[in-house]
């Protein structure tokens, strides 16, 4: 008889919780990594001016942000060891929600090169500054505090988004916790727990973001 | 890719379950945002705490993780079985309204200042000025973004198929278990495509025009 909550299950199941948080924290970590690669990557195809790379980037950010992250686990996760290039479940959902993190990134990178604006650059032109170090000293610190917020909130979402790759079956935190439900029915107190550890994870970013935010970069963001 | 020609109807049709259940959610999402929304803008203290906290919650939680709970943990409380379809529905909805709610409660602070005043010099009392003068601008300025909202709907609908749900990315998961082939996902991932970009194009047009 399934009991509504128990919490006996944490401590039955500990060694296997502890390793589904690590590898959930470690796929969204590396995933991230990559969504700010491709992402940065993206955005200057995009912003290129040459036209067939512009219009590549920006059919990269449509593409991936209107199609759902679960066709590319499926893709990658069927199609890629049918070519040979077998890497496991895990690589292929840093694949996945990496790839798919970079369109979103490309955006937040366009929007705050924009939002820093042209007179900044000419200004930095006007004092003999190189087009690079316009862009390292002048533009890029102020696109810093103007995505800063954004990109949290992409961080938060990469961290939920890993949840899905319980579908390829990566040992996260959620695989876990289903596995857990299946043998003992406890799909109350299991999925329970599954929230609370997202909600919890998610929470400390949110906080820790914020707070960062305010310490080194809002402030900048009201001044200008 | 030629295998999955014969199954092109079915993933068409699976397409239109897709459309479907998004739209119910939208439909949903949309008055609990509207009713959250409205209540954040007006309630002081603890009932605006309380309005953070469903937003909060649900934006800090999968929503597979949602679903999950539908279907799975709920009945072991309630004692009776839900439907795919109705934790399906449940889920996104709970879902879509804390983002609804979001979007609402930032087009009625977006709407000036000088309206509040302006009605106020009028003699009209809060609800009043809330429901005839700012929500409608809100609801105007809220369009755009509500769209962005419909389509993570639409997406997010795909996760239904973890828990068995046949529309579109079950249907094209069941058509890739029969042929083989990976051709029905990609079919599938190019309907969605043609449909939250479509819908995405409506958004910006929406947008520009407004502004």
């Amino acid at each position: 008889m399934p009991q509504f909550f128990n919490p006996a299950l944490i401590a039955n199941n500990g060694t296997a919780l502890a390793w589904g948080a690590v590898n959930t924290l470690a796929l969204a970590g590396t995933a991230l990594v990559l969504s700010l690669l491709s992402g940065f990557l993206g955005w200057l195809a995009k912003a290129s001016q040459r036209r067939p790379l512009a219009w590549l980037g920006a059919s990269y950010v449509e593409l991936f942000r209107n199609t759902p992250t679960l066709v590319y686990l499926y893709i990658f996760y069927f199609g890629l060891p049918t070519m040979g290039v077998n890497l496991g479940a895990f690589a292929f959902a840093v694949l996945a929600l990496g790839i798919q993190g970079g369109a979103y990134v490309t955006e937040i990178i366009r929007g705050a090169y924009a939002a820093v604006g042209e007179d900044q650059r000419m200004a930095a032109a006007a004092l003999g500054m190189r087009r690079w170090q316009s862009l390292a000293l002048v533009e890029w610190p102020q696109m810093l505090s103007v995505a800063f917020p954004a990109l949290g909130n992409q961080v938060v979402s990469t961290l939920l988004g890993t949840a899905l790759a319980s579908v390829i079956a990566v040992p996260e935190l959620t695989y876990q916790l289903q596995i857990i439900g299946d043998s003992t029915y406890q799909y109350f107190s299991v999925f329970s727990m599954d929230a609370i550890a997202y909600l919890l994870l998610a929470q400390i970013l949110n906080q820790g973001f914020q707070a960062a935010d305010r310490r080194w970069f809002s402030h900048w963001r009201a001044a200008r | 890719m030629p295998g999955v020609l014969p199954y092109l109807f079915v993933l068409l049709k699976g397409a239109l379950v897709t459309i479907e259940i998004s739209l119910l959610a939208l439909g949903i999402s949309v008055i609990i945002g509207i009713a959250v929304g409205l209540l954040a803008s007006a309630l002081p203290g603890v009932g605006f705490a309380v309005t953070r906290l469903y937003v909060e919650l649900i934006r800090s939680i999968p929503l597979l993780v949602l679903i999950f709970f539908a279907y799975y943990a709920i009945p072991v409380v309630v004692q009776v079985n839900i439907s795919p379809y109705a934790a399906t529905t449940g889920a996104l909805s709970i879902y879509g309204g804390a983002y609804m709610a979001e979007v609402v409660r930032s087009g009625i602070l977006s709407v000036d200042r000088t309206q509040w005043e302006a009605a106020l010099a009028l003699g009209l009392r809060y609800w009043r000025i809330m429901v005839l003068i700012v929500f409608p601008q809100a609801i105007r300025i809220a369009v755009p973004a509500g769209i962005g909202v419909f389509i993570d709907l639409i997406k997010g609908s795909s996760v239904a198929s973890i828990i068995g749900f046949v529309e579109l990315m079950q249907t094209a998961i069941n058509v890739r278990n029969t042929i083989f082939e990976l051709s029905p996902i990609v079919l599938a991932a190019f309907l969605y495509f043609c449909i939250c970009f479509s819908l995405s194009r409506l958004g910006a047009f929406l947008e520009r025009r407004s502004a």
